[in-house]
């Protein structure tokens, strides 16, 4: 009951705070959450290891599957929004910059299109023609 | 010139539930919010409630949600809005009637963080001795009004009613920097607690919504800064203080 009413909560403060730190608050937390369901899954498969390399081997190729590379797409996207609103965070409060919140909101958007163009850039081709050929490998 | 408004009304009461009453407001040049409501309070409904009173942004009475954003009525021209005029009362804070909440959360959040000079030692034969220096420090702080919009905007006022608040978080900084109070350590201690300055997510929207155009972000950061450098003397070289 609790948790659907935070959830209620965050949905009306970004209707009535329709401001740009309500938002990357919002993003974060997600991208927090969703970080957390990725540790979940990755501890799945590497806990396969304990029970010999068999299992191992056969878990890890379960996931070898091209829904699950496009995913890491998105995985590598949630960890760069992340890292960067909370290194901008941590910037804000101890360089007592607080009064240019816009320009380095402005700067993280920036960081963030710069990794995340590199990363598509590198990835998608490698994803994607891994893919075309068969028995292509990343 | 006329001006659609959609006003929050909820009278506990009638029993109904929460609505938007929506209203035609005469609006000649010039006209501010609160003006607004009391034209609709003396011409079209003497119900309405709303809480209101020096007219100038100095009491911080008529604090509300109008059209996105918090702020002042008082201070907000309704020729700067879009209409149709969307006007709620302040967020996080048990609505009584219409635009009126019971503020009393938002002053027992207050009055923790001890709103008032605690001395260090004996008092001095005249007065309290303040340098022109030490006194332009406060020259930001003091200026806070208690409207309560900061407050209204906070999104983790919203999932945690104990949370102190951008005001009182604001007002404690007031006291830290003033050179005649002796009680630093203690108010250093208090708002650094579960409650205090680390549960701020750095939203900003209190400094945005602040009528007063003052910085609670930028206040609990400092405080934030002053905590740890008392705290693990260590990292004193990576904090202003």
């Amino acid at each position: 009951m609790k948790i659907r009413y935070a959830f209620k909560g965050t949905k009306e403060e970004i209707k009535l705070n329709p401001n740009v730190g309500t938002l990357s608050w919002f993003l974060h937390r997600v991208t927090g959450l969703l970080l957390l369901f990725y540790l979940f899954t990755h501890m799945w498969v590497l806990g396969s290891a304990n029970s010999g390399s068999e299992a191992f081997n056969a878990r890890l190729q379960s996931v070898q599957t091209p829904l699950f590379h496009f995913l890491e797409i998105g995985l590598i996207m949630v960890i760069f929004y992340h890292m960067v609103n909370g290194i901008s965070i941590t910037i804000m409060d101890f360089a007592d910059i607080s009064r240019k919140h816009k320009t380095l909101v402005a700067i993280s958007v920036a960081v963030f299109a710069i990794l995340a163009i590199i990363t598509l850039a590198v990835l998608i081709p490698r994803v994607f023609g891994a893919h075309s050929v068969p028995g292509g490998h990343l | 010139m006329t001006t659609a408004f959609k006003i929050f009304r909820y009278d506990p009461d009638t029993g109904r539930e929460p609505h938007f009453q929506a209203f035609d407001v005469e609006t000649p040049p010039g006209i501010t919010i609160l003006e607004a409501l009391i034209w609709i309070l003396e011409n079209k409904d003497s119900s309405l409630a709303f809480r209101f009173s020096c007219r100038e942004a100095n009491c911080g009475s008529c604090a509300m949600h109008i059209n996105g954003k918090y702020g002042l009525a008082c201070r907000t021209q309704v020729s700067s809005l879009k209409a149709p005029i969307t006007i709620r009362p302040l967020a996080h804070l048990p609505v009584q009637k219409d635009l009126v909440v019971d503020m009393k959360p938002f002053w027992d959040n207050y009055k923790q963080i001890k709103p008032y000079l605690i001395p260090a030692g004996d008092p001095p034969e005249k007065e309290y001795y303040q340098s022109v220096e030490d006194r332009k420090k406060l020259d930001h702080h003091v200026d806070c009004i208690l409207c309560g919009a900061c407050y209204g905007s906070c999104p983790v006022a919203y999932g945690d009613p104990k949370y102190l608040g951008p005001h009182a978080l604001l007002k404690s900084l007031r006291f830290v920097e003033d050179s005649r109070d002796g009680a630093i350590e203690e108010r250093l201690a208090m708002v650094a607690s579960e409650f205090g300055v680390f549960r701020c997510h750095t939203i900003f929207n209190c400094q945005m919504v602040c009528p007063k155009d003052l910085n609670p972000t930028g206040a609990i950061s400092k405080l934030k800064n002053k905590v740890i450098a008392r705290k693990f003397p260590f990292f004193k070289f990576l904090v202003k203080n």
